[in-house]
């Protein structure tokens, strides 16, 4: 067999141990990995109680989404109603898209992974913990302070997309618009820390053997998700930033009297906005995947197929953006190419769909809830990717274009293709979370209540759209015939939600959260978070040989309770997990982990307090979150990156790995590259943004004069990109002193920040004033951006420094050096390309 | 990284291609020759598929082991998802 790392896959066969373990180390692993309790709850960051607390969270926006939801349908069910004031219904719809599909529908699916994913994967936790506790209070947080504001007025109230002109201080001068802007952006880096976590997760934390063959297919459909939200979720921060700098700066990004363009901003949120659909969907999908097999009880059909299907929406979901722009008047040789990608993608889902129908009809379906769910879902999401088909056309879009045909289709594809599932995944993982199990007779009730609701609400909404009802208008004239179809919209939707308050009878009834005696696999599931865990996760990390583990070997789950696979004890005294290699699942190292503190909470509240203060104008109490949240945020990050004194420790059956890597192998490198691809990915927007606006307007540019400087500019990134490559090389010499990696790092820092102020004042000299023209605005707008990084690097040098001078640096590979050297040499080529990009474009007159 | 790229080189095909069709549409907007290089653009970027899936299907013959027999065939399932998109997409240049 061929290894990836050097690794001999015939060490595997040393496992299963034939030799007893003591109990003694359980009892240790139960200590090292207790939860706090009481106030110090707060602190946890295991991804049981992490994951729970996050799917619960994502859970209520859910219901407080639903609930407006019935208000809004009460409004439409009869012509000339009054339920609710124009504005007031405005802020309603706004909130209800903008809550499910941002604070339900991916956290939802980021929560899930949390909290499934290290078992599903036999890790003992994710590989930043911390990380996970940060994303989920940060969502908390300023998710609900966010939904607060429709108590008192302020809600946003442009559309779940927010189009600028609509969303201009013209049209929405109040702040209702900047809680959307603020609060959204803000939801995103909690999205985006969560994603970083799952895909160094997935590709780093696998059970030895687990090759990406084996995977199982909600890992791959995570992969696949976290992947797409380092990619889409940037142009979305950007799109936001942009809109808040117009509103509070006057910069007309969006203002075509003065060279902006609104169609830049459909063009970065749909950038965003289709994917996220796949990024709803795709976790969704993996779901299913695994809970079909499992309640067919056979091997899934086609598990390559729906590898290539996950992997290929992936890729396809990003061309095809503009099919939400047809109406735009966009070249007609570019509409029919975003019609084709549109119609292509149906191909991966199509695939998915052939599979899943297929694995039902070969294997013996239980009627059960969650087969229920899975088929009703099935049902519901073909029917959604019909018209979605339907609406790929350009000539049908033209005419169902924001008609509540679009509405119907929209709920369709994601009902079917999320929230069934979802409900699904409750009744079928419950088991693993649950003293109790959840009531079979119930949910059913709870299904047949949910699938006809569903139904009812929007299969006649098809025809209220098609008969040319608007979306978004808060009451119509009698005499359209939209009266009957609305009304049974409506009576569908009550019907929906009696179901879902019948689904919260039963959770309060019988969900009964444990993390150590739940009632298991409800289902005969055959991967490997039906082993028996604790708060450690299983008692020792199998060696994995087929996707079906569990049902291949009927040994395993005693085994690994017995502790006769990897890892069954700590090697070092602390929490820690075995690290394996992204393709093959190869042992590579321990990683040694960080337990519960209170520095994650406190980052995510004062983050919050700094966006959302800032959206009510409380500038003063705002900027004094910053510093607060900078420091709790340093001070969490001061624990992690420490060698413990074993050097190499005993995995079992005497493999022997390092406790400490850097480089390639580390997760902390992935990490890091993570983060540079989404900072990538903004700036490339930025560029795009830009050269799309001068594309548009380019009477309104002008050629910056002192062209020159870009030289000197660019020189000076140059030499701190230089510097930086010499103190990774002084790292590494045995001759170098304590300080003098560190202090190369430093120069090349003051480089970098020296080059920034040059490009910076002789730009400001050059008189293009952000105010007038859209050159402007984007020159000091992608000068900003820089500038971010440029007080990222102070951070990290000033971080670097502290860490050198306590000793924690540690010679000759330090991952904190790592980190450092990659931001520098990141933010040297950006500030290049960006010094380059405003001296030379336009080219000319 | 090489066996990311092996693996995903059919859809990054794709990406490429649809980019680059893009970007040509945009530069030059309802004109004969915007048609004329999506068309061409289309054929190199099939010649390329195929090119690849022929070197693809022969690597799997060689292949060592049945996990680089799967990552080859789910690259070369790849390049076939990839080429019915690229073909698709550039009936537009036909047919506008």
């Amino acid at each position: 067999m061929t290894s990836e790392t050097g690794f001999d896959p015939k060490l595997y066969d040393r496992f299963p141990t034939a030799e007893a373990r003591s109990q003694s180390e359980v009892e240790e692993l139960e200590r090292i990995w207790a939860a706090p309790r009481g106030w110090r709850r707060l602190t946890i960051v295991n991804n049981n109680y992490v994951g729970l607390w996050y799917v619960a969270t994502a859970f209520l926006f859910f219901l407080l989404a639903g609930v407006l939801a019935l208000v809004i349908r009460t409004q439409l069910a009869l012509p000339l109603l009054g339920v609710l004031p124009q504005e007031t219904y405005n802020q309603f719809f706004t909130m209800h898209g903008t809550v499910m599909m941002f604070l339900f529908a991916v956290p939802m699916m980021e929560a899930i992974g949390v909290m499934l994913l290290p078992q599903m994967l036999a890790a003992r936790d994710l590989p930043f913990p911390r990380l996970s506790a940060y994303a989920f209070w940060a969502y908390f947080v300023g998710g609900l302070c966010f939904f607060c504001s429709i108590f008192v007025g302020l809600a946003p109230n442009g559309g779940w997309f927010m189009y600028p002109p609509l969303t201009s201080t013209t049209y929405s001068p109040g702040i209702n618009a900047d809680f959307w802007l603020l609060g959204i952006g803000f939801i995103e880096i909690s999205a985006i820390a969560g994603a970083i976590e799952i895909l160094v997760g997935i590709l780093k934390t696998r059970a030895p053997g687990m090759t990406l063959a084996r995977m199982p297919l909600f890992a791959w459909a995570m992969l696949v998700f976290a992947g797409m939200i380092l990619i889409a979720f940037p142009a979305v921060i950007l799109a936001t930033l942009l809109l808040e700098l117009e509103r509070a700066l006057n910069w007309p990004f969006f203002d075509a009297t003065r060279g902006g363009d609104p169609m830049l901003w459909q063009h970065l949120f749909w950038f965003f906005g289709h994917p996220e659909v796949y990024i709803i969907f795709l976790p969704a999908a993996g779901l299913v995947s695994m809970m079909v097999a499992s309640l067919a009880k056979t091997e899934l059909v086609g598990y390559q197929l729906i590898v290539l299907a996950l992997l290929g929406t992936g890729f396809l979901s990003f061309g095809v953006w503009a099919h939400h722009m047809f109406a735009t008047g966009m070249p007609t040789l570019s509409v029919g190419f975003f019609a084709a990608a549109s119609m292509s993608v149906s191909l991966p889902a199509g695939i998915q769909v052939f599979s899943w129908i297929a694995t039902l009809a070969v294997g013996k379906p239980s009627y059960n809830t969650p087969t229920l769910f899975v088929v009703g879902g099935l049902v519901t999401f073909v029917m959604g990717g019909l018209t979605g088909v339907m609406v790929a056309m350009v000539p049908f879009d033209w005419q169902a274009h924001d008609t509540h045909f679009i509405v119907a289709h929209l709920h369709y594809v994601l009902i079917g293709g999320a929230v069934f599932p979802v409900f699904a995944a409750f009744y079928y993982w419950s088991g693993m979370a649950s003293r109790r199990r959840l009531s079979e007779r119930m949910g059913r009730w709870v299904f047949w209540l949910m699938f006809a609701g569903m139904h009812i609400t929007f299969l006649p909404m098809h025809l209220t759209g098609l008969m040319g009802m608007p979306r978004r208008v808060y009451t119509y004239l009698p005499g359209k015939d939209w009266e009957w179809t609305n009304l049974l919209s409506t009576v569908g939707a009550f019907i929906l939600a009696a179901g879902i308050l019948l689904f919260l009878i039963d959770l309060a009834r019988n969900f009964r959260f444990t993390t150590e005696n739940d009632v298991g696999n409800l289902y005969g599931g055959g991967t490997l978070e039906w082993l028996p865990t604790g708060l450690y996760s299983t008692r020792s990390i199998p060696v994995v040989k087929s996707r079906q583990p569990l049902w291949d070997d009927p040994k395993l789950a005693r085994h690994v309770a017995e502790g006769r696979y990897l890892l069954p004890y700590s090697a070092t005294g602390r929490r820690e997990t075995l690290i394996t290699s992204p393709v093959r699942a190869e042992p590579q190292y321990l990683q040694v982990m960080v337990g519960p503190s209170v520095w994650p909470f406190l980052g995510a509240v004062f983050t919050a307090g700094f966006f959302l203060l800032l959206t009510v104008q409380a500038y003063a109490l705002s900027i004094a979150c910053l510093p607060l949240a900078t420091l709790s945020i340093l001070r969490w990050l001061w624990d992690t990156d420490r060698q413990v004194p074993q050097k190499e420790v005993d995995v079992g059956a005497g493999i022997m790995l390092p406790t400490y890597v850097t480089g390639p192998r580390a997760h902390g490198w992935w990490a890091t590259i993570c983060v540079l691809v989404v900072a990538g990915m903004i700036f490339l927007m930025a560029v795009f943004s830009y050269l799309f606006v001068y594309g548009i307007h380019p009477s309104f540019w002008t050629i910056p004069t002192d062209r020159w400087w870009a030289f000197p500019v660019a020189a000076g990134y140059a030499a701190g990109a230089s510097l930086t490559l010499y103190g990774r090389h002084l790292m590494g010499r045995e001759g170098a002193s304590k300080w003098s990696p560190t202090a190369a790092l430093l120069f090349a820092s003051a480089f970098i920040i020296a080059s920034f102020a040059t490009d910076w004042f002789t730009w400001q000299a050059q008189g293009f004033d952000p105010e007038v023209s859209a050159q402007g605005a984007f020159a000091q707008a992608m000068l900003a951006l820089e500038g971010q990084m440029i007080a990222v690097i102070v951070l990290m040098a000033g971080y670097l420094a502290a860490r050198t001078a306590s000793g924690l640096v540690t010679r000759p590979r330090n991952t904190t050096f790592d980190v450092v050297s990659l931001f520098l040499l990141y933010t040297a080529a950006q500030g290049t390309a960006t010094a380059i990009l405003l001296r030379f474009f336009p080219a000319s007159g | 990284m090489r066996f990311w790229r092996n693996l995903l080189d059919g859809l990054i095909l794709w990406t490429a291609h649809f980019f680059a069709i893009l970007i040509i549409a945009s530069l030059w907007p309802g004109t004969l020759l915007a048609r004329i290089l999506v068309l061409m653009a289309t054929i190199l970027a099939l010649a390329i598929a195929g090119w690849h899936s022929m070197l693809v299907l022969r690597n799997m013959r060689a292949a060592p082991d049945d996990f680089t027999r799967w990552s080859g065939g789910l690259a070369l399932l790849g390049y076939a998802l990839a080429g019915t998109a690229i073909l698709y997409q550039g009936l537009p240049s036909l047919l506008a």
